[in-house]
């Protein structure tokens, strides 16, 4: 009788031991918007579960800047074709659901931006403001102010 | 002694006892926030660093990795406390805001780092994809769907008719950049198609510890693009209308025009041509998609001006490709809430963007946060009505519709090449971002990481962190790697100011029932879900029948009987597993798991949320707890 007990409480320690370490794996949180993926990118958008971090459009647009001042920054860092720089800067802009990119304000300021964040010098970033904005005083203002602001 | 007061705190938090209440603040600084535990995705709870309004937390992710993720408070407590039902416990920490910033900067390049790859992660995974494709003969364009139907090619007869707004941006084009553009510029995209070579692949570079990848453009993303380009001109040139059901009727009479609206769109066609002329003469890489996402709001803008109500693109796939879906598991008065929020999300995202128009340009952003409420608002409309599953888009909100083109005269075996050099590179890039980034139960978790980037934020490394801090939480040898364990670690190795909890969602209903109702009644029916005014069963929650996080005595007793039928469950569902293809199973089996800690006085929370209105949610309760012994 003793020894059924005994074996009886081994069993259940074990039952529960297991439960312990099949809980204890799952530690930290599992984004349910990357099952199945790597990426966010490939998250659902709904009303009730949104993966947007936030719905005011002033943050959404200050969102957009940021991630295109980090992008070109990093850009002016450590180099690479410039086609393939306005393709980053597509990509970025489709997260935020934008298309035409380059009748975006924000895109120019955050990329002046990110070249004053870069250290870029005035040479480079007339270089860019030629290849980017071409002739558009708008344009060009726009990277002048967002270098302005973030020139080291 | 300390030790003692440790345990008796971890065991207040694990069985998260009541305390006094307060109304929430939201200063900026520096907390420590530990969410608890929940069946499933997070069941030995999670932790995150929040600075000014930004959270940063690490993230589990398939396939084994560590994923850093950045939210605005509000975001993070939403999703956790309210949705996931989950208590969150705060330790305001002490530093100065000098401190913080450096932290939120450090925190800031580590996401953008990362992001940065998993961006190349799937770009290469989308290079194999358009190689395969290309290896039978056709390549998916998005956004092409709007205009060609699925399996066609560029070339294939035009259908019957013109669009006439189309037909008017042509005459736009003709005039701006001459008669014979179109023409011109579908010439040198075909040239720049037949110089392509796929020999060249142009792949990105292997990743390096702390240095973001230089941006690549690779031979299958430029074929994409380029098709594109050649797809969208094609469609200008001729036209091209719309493939049926490209559009949703908005069928609603709530979009029907105001005086407002006639306007609105008036302005917007024009300020929409308008940027359309513009791009289609960019030598931007990717242009050919946008200008057909842009061409197919400009029709759906032209059919809302014949139609005199608001018509938009159809942002889910086409009926042939399968969707996300989320089931009609809500009670009626919750999908009656969730339809309300929809049409006020509707309603408020139409007045913005009539505000907006009055721009001159346009506002892209709000035209499409207006898309995404009209797609939304009519997928659950007939979703409920037809009683099926609604369909939930994917983010981005864009018209990306795709379709699958023909191609010809390609050289198979030089694909065959580049396909297996993107596999083996797509392969070496994931194994080499798990190595850097993967995720370890002990020695690489979501508390781990948050304490090595502290560390790593200022430039006299831990020693610094220490001192600019006040103290420092040691990994080494120690259980601080568990979630809850760190929370009570964190009071102890650094000058905590204040501490308070926002209780979860469930609980903090519950108590305002208290507060206005006979209690014996709330307890009795809101201990159980099968009376339980304020949840109903998700369809990501296990089978149980009890709450046992307010219900401390009484938790053996109840996780009992949530033992006994998620094992009941779970027999039900070995039955029906042809039928539901294992749902009930894997239910019933979660619920009789995550009732064996209740048998021992702990609770794994059950129970969450597939949707609570944002607005007006009750102010979140703030509990003040009492600091054991921390600075």
């Amino acid at each position: 009788m003793g020894d059924r007990l005994g074996k009886l409480a081994v069993r259940a320690a074990a039952v529960v031991g297991l439960a312990a370490m099949v809980i204890l794996t799952q530690a930290c949180s599992f984004s349910a918007s990357s099952r199945g993926s790597a990426n966010s990118s490939e998250s659902s958008s709904d009303s009730s579960a949104s993966s947007s971090r936030s719905s005011s459009p002033e943050s959404a647009e200050t969102q957009y800047k940021s991630d295109v001042r980090e992008y070109t920054a990093a850009y002016t860092k450590a180099g690479g074709q410039f086609d393939a720089f306005r393709r980053g800067i597509g990509d970025i802009a489709k997260k935020h659901n934008i298309t035409n990119w380059e009748d975006n304000p924000a895109t120019y300021e955050g990329i002046g931006e990110g070249l004053g964040e870069a250290g870029a010098t005035d040479l480079q970033l007339k270089a860019y403001m030629d290849g980017l904005a071409g002739q558009d005083a708008a344009k060009r203002a726009a990277m002048q102010k967002g270098y302005d602001a973030k020139k080291k | 002694m300390p030790k003692l007061r440790r345990l008796l705190w971890l065991a207040v938090m694990l069985l998260a006892g009541p305390g006094q209440t307060a109304a929430a603040e939201t200063p900026p600084g520096v907390e420590y926030l530990y969410v608890e535990s929940n069946e499933g995705g997070s069941s030995g709870g999670h932790v995150a660093l929040r600075v000014g309004d930004d959270v940063f937390h690490f993230e589990h992710r398939s396939p084994g990795i560590l994923v850093l993720g950045r939210d605005d408070f509000e975001h993070f407590r939403y999703r956790y406390s309210v949705l996931e039902n989950r208590t969150i416990h705060v330790s305001r920490l002490a530093v100065s805001g000098e401190t913080a910033g450096l932290l939120a900067d450090r925190f800031g390049r580590r996401r953008f780092l990362q992001r940065r790859h998993l961006d190349v992660i799937e770009s290469l995974r989308a290079d194999r994809t358009t190689l395969e494709e290309m290896l039978s003969d056709g390549i998916v364009v998005e956004a092409a769907g709007y205009f060609f139907s699925d399996h066609g090619r560029v070339e294939d007869p035009v259908p019957l008719g013109e669009d006439p707004d189309l037909a008017d941006l042509r005459a736009r084009v003709a005039l701006a950049h001459g008669a014979d553009f179109l023409e011109r510029r579908m010439t040198s995209v075909r040239a720049a198609l037949a110089e392509l070579d796929p020999l060249v692949m142009d792949l990105p570079e292997l990743p390096t510890a702390e240095m973001p990848p230089a941006p690549a453009y690779s031979f299958p993303q430029r074929y994409r693009d380029l098709m594109g380009a050649l797809a969208s001109l094609q469609a200008l040139r001729d036209a091209r209308p719309l493939v049926p059901g490209s559009l949703r009727p908005g069928d609603s009479d709530d979009l029907a025009f105001t005086e407002a609206d006639s306007l609105a769109v008036r302005r917007l066609s024009d300020a929409l041509a308008a940027a359309l002329v513009r791009l289609v003469a960019s030598d931007r890489p990717d242009g050919g998609v946008a200008l057909m996402a842009g061409m197919a709001r400009l029709a759906a803008l032209g059919a809302s001006r014949r139609q005199e109500r608001w018509v938009v693109v159809d942002f889910f796939p086409s009926e042939t490709t399968p969707a996300a879906r989320r089931g009609l598991t809500m009670r009626p008065e919750q999908a009656a809430v969730l339809l309300e929020d929809t049409s006020e999300e509707l309603t408020r995202t139409r007045e913005r963007l009539v505000r907006r128009s009055e721009d001159g340009s346009f506002p892209e952003a709000a035209f499409a946060a207006f898309e995404a409420a009209v797609n939304r608002s009519d997928e659950l409309r007939l979703a409920f009505a037809d009683q099926r599953e609604r369909r939930v888009l994917k983010t981005p909100l864009v018209p990306s519709r795709p379709a699958r083109l023909g191609v010809a005269g390609l050289d198979h075996q030089a694909l065959r090449q580049g396909l297996q050099a993107v596999h083996e590179r797509e392969e070496a890039y994931a194994v080499g971002f798990k190595r850097r980034w993967g995720y370890n139960l002990v020695t690489r978790n979501c508390v781990s990481e948050v304490f090595s980037e502290i560390d790593a934020a200022f430039e006299g490394g831990a020693e610094e962190a220490e001192r600019r801090m006040g103290g420092r939480l040691r990994m080494e040898g120690s259980f601080n790697f568990v979630p809850a364990v760190s929370a009570m670690a964190v009071e102890t190795s650094y000058p905590v100011t204040e501490r308070f909890q926002l209780t979860s969602y469930r609980r903090a209903r519950v108590e305002e029932m208290y507060r206005r109702e006979n209690p014996v009644t709330v307890f009795l029916r809101e201990s159980n879900t099968l009376t339980s005014a304020i949840y109903r069963r998700n369809a990501d929650d296990s089978i149980f029948v009890f709450f046992t996080d307010d219900a401390v005595v009484a938790r053996p007793l109840f996780g009992a009987v949530n033992l006994v039928v998620g094992i009941a469950a779970s027999a039900v569902g070995l039955v029906a597993l042809p039928v539901d293809g294992g749902a009930t199973l894997w239910a019933g089996l979660k619920g009789a798991l995550f009732s064996l800690p209740e048998l021992f006085f702990q609770n794994i929370r059950k129970g969450s949320f597939e949707h609570i209105r944002r607005e007006g949610l009750p102010e979140p309760v703030t509990r003040h707890e009492e600091a054991p012994g921390g600075g």
